[in-house]
């Protein structure tokens, strides 16, 4: 009985299925924990783990400077930019947008550096569904390799104030 | 009815008991007063989350769209923070005043500040919900800085969290003297064992969050600088811990439900206790999967601490998902329900509602929440489902669907007790968790499918209709939002029977023995 | 009381907790495969 105090002897032996069952358990947890390091070795999708320190205002000059020198177009105010491949590439998370618009080519790789100029954001791609938390403070690189054409749409899911839900953006793979 | 004067042994004062006539347990006056304050206290808080959780819930069915956007994430910080902070904390400062005292025939150590910590937690909520309701802080229970609000916001939520600790380390001394004293025979009980592991880790909890809220306070005061990602080190070293209290605490209200319907008996009090053990050790690492996707981090501490340690935890639940149906299935096998693998499902007492509460939270969290938790908590597997509303829908599934649910069925066996009042509205009772878990266990799983398709959490228009760049969304994720919606509705009819029958008990029902309510005369 | 042994027969219970197990792994796997169909990240 859970609410009285238990029989004096309560440290008995376990019985024939809880002691399978514990076992298959604990083998289950240790096969999850493996396959964690696994992943990391053999996987191509892992958390991107390299970060620095930089000033909201750095962050902006260098993303400015990006944009300037990458820029081929620009969608209701919003620039486009073609960066080659291989390069270090800036996308701004500020209320209320992410910018600019990124056009990637498939199956190449790009440094995607993220950083905000004001509070929290969600970077959430879409359809892929991949999604990282933005710091203000923060230079946050991210090593990516699209790996199929497209449309990718852009949208913020941390709470980020009163317009959150207009915060939006876009990458273009070719 | 009995009133019974016991002394203290190291006080001199007396403190009053009442032998409960349907439990035999020596209830003390003073622990009662406060368990039942307490308990209203959480009621209502529950009945303010409810009203806003019905009023969001329809804002993210599409088709209803119900409030503006200000009133959207207005309400939904008080959501949050009325269920998740108010709701379940003082239902289980209740549950442990409950615990420590009734089930150890023991008295309450410290009546006076038992009540200071009342007023501190009651103080706290109350603050919290006038400054959001004047719309200074619309920030999200999480309030992750540099969004900023008002100073009060943060000095309600210390204030909460401090008459919280020193409600934890109030029955940490009752346990103590009540062994001390003599007032139970050998090993206490498995369930006050469980509350014991909630308040260990509840201290735990409750320090990270007062080490993350103070700065911040100052912070807001224009004094300092707070790191957004030191913060969020702390304050889910509160948000995720004080969900290991929640389960603990659920866990412990499973074995004594089992108890309480069917007579179960833990089937091995060894190996239970040794699955609560490795909650103590181990479960706190678990709060780095909130940041798994977060700039500032190393590979080895995300896996260390999500993984390896957590992983123990897990086995922990495990074990505890054997032993409580194993516990009942015995109990019922007992009573020559024999019949095939599952006859002892089948004839169990289903209208009972302690049962089918249990029995609705053991499934919702056994085969939703703690699933969609252990995937989720997979390292990499987070980048599919951070933010997303996929965590909404694991954690309704959890903290509503399991412990609120348990606690629900709880409160029909010991508000009746502690009020003397038989149940209001039986019928009602009869029926509620089957309305409030078939609610969850619809809501919970579009929640979880939405986001899946990549609905965002905490947002006001999935359909993206005033933005600057437009976006593509999935079609199938508008149809799991009106499922939400539907759910949603019906969850919270759920939870406003709940409310009916607890008011409806203090309000309407008849005292029981109104002589018993006065001890002097006994 | 059966004080030798005290593991009962629950058979039920190990068919129910088995399910369990399948249905965590379903989850869990399914979840690789869709992240493992998604752009290389690291
Ligand atoms: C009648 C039952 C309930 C319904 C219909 C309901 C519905 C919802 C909805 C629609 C959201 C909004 C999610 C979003 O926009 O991201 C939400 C958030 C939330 N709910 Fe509930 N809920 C219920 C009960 C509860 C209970 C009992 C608790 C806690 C014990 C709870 C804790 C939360 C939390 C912590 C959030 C997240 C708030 C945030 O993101 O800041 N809910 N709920
Ligand atoms: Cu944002
Ligand atoms: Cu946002």
């Amino acid at each position: 009985m859970a609410i009285y105090p238990p029989e004096r002897i309560w440290w008995k032996p376990l019985g024939r299925e809880e002691r399978l069952w514990v076992t298959v358990a604990a083998l289950w947890c240790f096969f999850m924990f493996f396959m964690l390091i696994g992943w990391y070795f053999l996987g191509a999708q892992n958390l991107p783990t390299r970060a620095q320190r930089i000033t909201t205002a750095q962050y902006k000059s260098l993303a400015d400077q990006f944009v300037e020198a990458n820029k081929v177009g620009e969608e209701n105010g919003v620039p486009i930019v073609h960066p080659q491949p291989g390069t270090d590439i800036y996308l701004v998370a500020k209320q209320w947008q992410w910018t600019p618009i990124l056009e990637l080519e498939n199956n190449k790789t790009y440094t995607l550096h993220v950083s905000s100029l004001d509070v929290q954001h969600g970077l959430s791609i879409q359809p892929i569904n991949l999604n990282l938390q933005i710091f203000p403070g923060y230079d946050y690189m991210i090593t990516i390799t699209p790996n199929k054409a497209g449309n990718y749409s852009l949208w913020c899911n941390e709470f980020c104030s009163i317009g959150h839900h207009l915060m939006t953006g876009k990458i273009v793979v070719k | 009815m009995a009133a019974i004067a016991l002394p203290n042994t190291f006080s001199g004062t007396r403190s009053v008991f009442r032998v409960c006539p349907v439990t035999t347990f020596k209830v003390d006056l003073a622990a009662e007063r406060l368990i039942i304050v307490n308990a209203v206290t959480a009621i209502v808080a529950l009945l303010l989350g409810g009203i806003y959780a019905l009023l969001i819930g329809l804002t993210r069915w599409p088709d209803v769209h119900l409030l503006s956007a200000p009133w959207f994430y207005r309400l939904l910080t008080a959501h949050g923070m009325n269920m998740l902070v108010f709701w379940m904390v003082f239902f289980e400062v209740a549950g442990l005043y409950f615990g420590g005292n009734a089930l150890l025939n023991a008295r309450l150590v410290g009546v006076k500040l038992a009540w200071v910590a009342y007023a501190l937690m009651l103080g706290g909520a109350i603050l919290v919900n006038v400054i959001i309701m004047m719309g200074r802080a619309d920030v999200m229970f999480s309030a992750y800085p540099p969004l900023k609000a008002d100073p009060l916001f943060y000095v309600g939520y210390i204030l909460f969290a401090v008459g919280a600790i020193l409600a934890c380390c109030i029955f940490l001394a009752t346990l103590v003297m009540a062994k001390v004293e003599g007032r139970y025979e050998g090993s206490m009980p498995l369930a006050v064992f469980g509350l014991l592991t909630a308040a260990i880790i509840a201290l735990f909890t409750l320090l990270s969050g007062a080490v993350a809220l103070i700065p911040t306070l100052l912070w807001s005061l224009g004094i300092g600088n707070v790191d957004p990602g030191a913060y969020r080190v702390t304050f889910w070293g509160f948000g995720h811990s004080a969900q290991q209290v929640n389960l603990s605490a659920m866990i412990a209200i499973w074995y004594t439900l089992a108890t309480l319907t069917v007579g179960a008996k833990p089937v091995n009090e060894k190996l239970s206790r040794f699955a609560f053990f490795l909650y103590i050790l181990f479960i706190n690492l678990g709060s780095m999967h909130h940041l798994l996707t977060d700039p500032g981090l190393g590979t080895a501490a995300k896996f260390f601490n999500t993984s390896y340690a957590m992983y123990l935890a897990v086995l922990g639940s495990l074990i505890h998902a054997f032993s409580i149906p194993a516990a009942i299935e015995t109990a019922m096998r007992k009573k020559g329900y024999n019949k095939g693998l599952f006859g002892w499902l089948l004839n169990a007492p289903w209208k009972e509602p302690g049962f089918s509460a249990l029995m609705f939270s053991l499934f919702i969290f056994g085969f939703i929440g703690g699933p969609t938790g252990v995937v989720l908590g997979a390292g990499q597997l987070s980048l599919l489902a951070h933010n997303t509303w996929r965590i909404t829908g694991h954690f309704h599934a959890t903290v509503v669907g399991g412990t609120t649910l348990a606690f629900m069925g709880f409160a029909y066996y010991v508000l009746p007790l502690v009020f003397r009042r038989p149940l209001f509205a039986k019928k009602i009772a009869q029926w509620q968790p089957w309305v409030y878990g078939i609610g969850l266990i619809i809501l919970s799983i579009s929640m979880t499918l939405a986001g899946t398709l990549g609905a965002p959490r905490r947002h006001w228009d999935v359909t993206f209709s005033n933005v600057t760049i437009p976006v593509q969304v999935q079609p199938l994720m508008n149809l799991m939002l009106t499922f939400s919606g539907i759910g949603a509705v019906i969850a919270a009819t759920g939870g406003a029977m709940f409310i009916i029958v607890a008011v409806g008990s203090l309000l309407f029902s008849p005292k029981r023995d109104p002589k018993a309510l006065s001890p002097l005369e006994a | 009381m059966d004080n030798k042994h005290s593991g009962p027969e629950t058979p039920g219970t190990v068919v129910l907790t088995f399910l369990l197990l399948l249905w965590i792994g379903f989850l869990y796997f399914g979840n690789w495969i869709t992240l493992s169909q998604a752009w290389g990240i690291r």
